[in-house]
């Protein structure tokens, strides 16, 4: 995976410093972590409830989550597991509020990229393509698919989240790889 | 495991961390807006919650110190029966007194009281 485009640095020692200064009221340190993280945050929801403003509604949720529990947060797990701990949390809310697990994330396409460059319309394409069937995957391969290479997390904080044993997690993975390369086939061999 | 086509997974992984990187605009401001206000919201509840803890205990002291003196009025309406009878005792035992203390003359041969005891009322 050495090829892939890594996520913002993200400084553990500092998101600990940073949560030491929330525990004490400091609103400026908030917003630093909320800059530091939102967008992954954000990603993850907007791809397991399909809707930008949801997501967003959900995300400041998670944050608001995360200063109420800053006093008590003991820094035993990276932050960000933590953070998307919470946002799966409230994204399990989300469908027990609406009865329903979707079988599709994706309600709406995702924003256009730049469509003046080439590059960056086919960059747009491809990753619409991408989310289009990651939303197509059953429920548990897609949690597991997105937090393992959208999230970067390891195969036991993923079965830590998602509350299950990490051979299940395992198979959900190789389920959503199957699916994924039947799902792209068409993309790929499109010349 | 059985892997992906040769450049799927790499593809997957740039458009799952791509969307992971967008970055919404003004999103921090309104999380530190929203704790603001959920900060206010938490501290009026408290001082509600204390207000309220506040009045109960007035109202708490308030019938307590009322029972009392309810209690008061009753042994002070009891007192005041009390004095009530015992003044119509005084007034029964009052005309008693004087008939007692008009006992003696009664006794004492008297041409008025001879004629008091022969009247035949």
């Amino acid at each position: 995976m050495a090829d892939f485009e890594s996520l913002p640095d993200v400084d553990d020692q500092e998101d600990k410093r940073l949560m030491g200064l929330v525990a004490q009221g400091n609103d400026d340190a908030l917003r630093l972590l909320v800059d530091r993280h939102h967008a992954r945050v954000v990603a993850y929801l907007r791809s397991q409830v399909g809707s930008q403003t949801t997501a967003e509604e959900l995300g400041m949720e998670v944050f608001i989550r995360l200063h109420r529990a800053a006093a008590r947060w003991r820094p035993e797990a990276k932050l960000t597991t933590y953070l998307i701990h919470i946002a799966h949390n409230l994204v399990l809310n989300e469908w027990r509020r609406k009865s329903r697990k979707p079988t599709t994330a994706l309600d709406s396409a995702p924003e256009p990229g730049d469509k003046s460059h080439e590059s960056a319309r086919r960059v747009g394409e491809l990753d619409e393509a991408f989310q289009r069937v990651v939303a197509q995957l059953p429920v548990e391969q897609r949690t597991a698919i997105l937090l393992l290479v959208q999230q970067d997390l390891a195969y036991e904080d993923i079965a830590k989240i998602m509350k299950a044993p990490v051979s299940s997690v395992k198979t959900w993975i190789h389920r959503a790889r199957t699916q994924l390369r039947e799902l792209l086939k068409d993309y790929y061999e499109t010349p | 495991m059985e892997s992906l086509p040769p450049n799927l997974e790499s593809d997957l992984a740039l458009a799952l961390r791509r969307e992971a990187t967008k970055v919404v605009p003004g999103f921090s401001g309104r999380v530190v807006t929203a704790v603001k206000a959920s900060r206010v919201r938490r501290k009026i509840i408290r001082w509600t919650s204390l207000a309220s803890s506040l009045a109960a205990c007035f109202v708490a002291t308030l019938v307590v110190s009322h029972n009392r003196s309810e209690d008061f009025l009753i042994r002070q309406s009891q007192a005041l029966v009390m004095s009530d009878d015992a003044a119509n005792f005084n007034a029964i035992f009052g005309v008693a007194d004087d008939l007692a203390i008009l006992a003696p003359v009664m006794e004492e041969d008297s041409s008025v009281v001879e004629e008091f005891i022969k009247t035949d009322i």
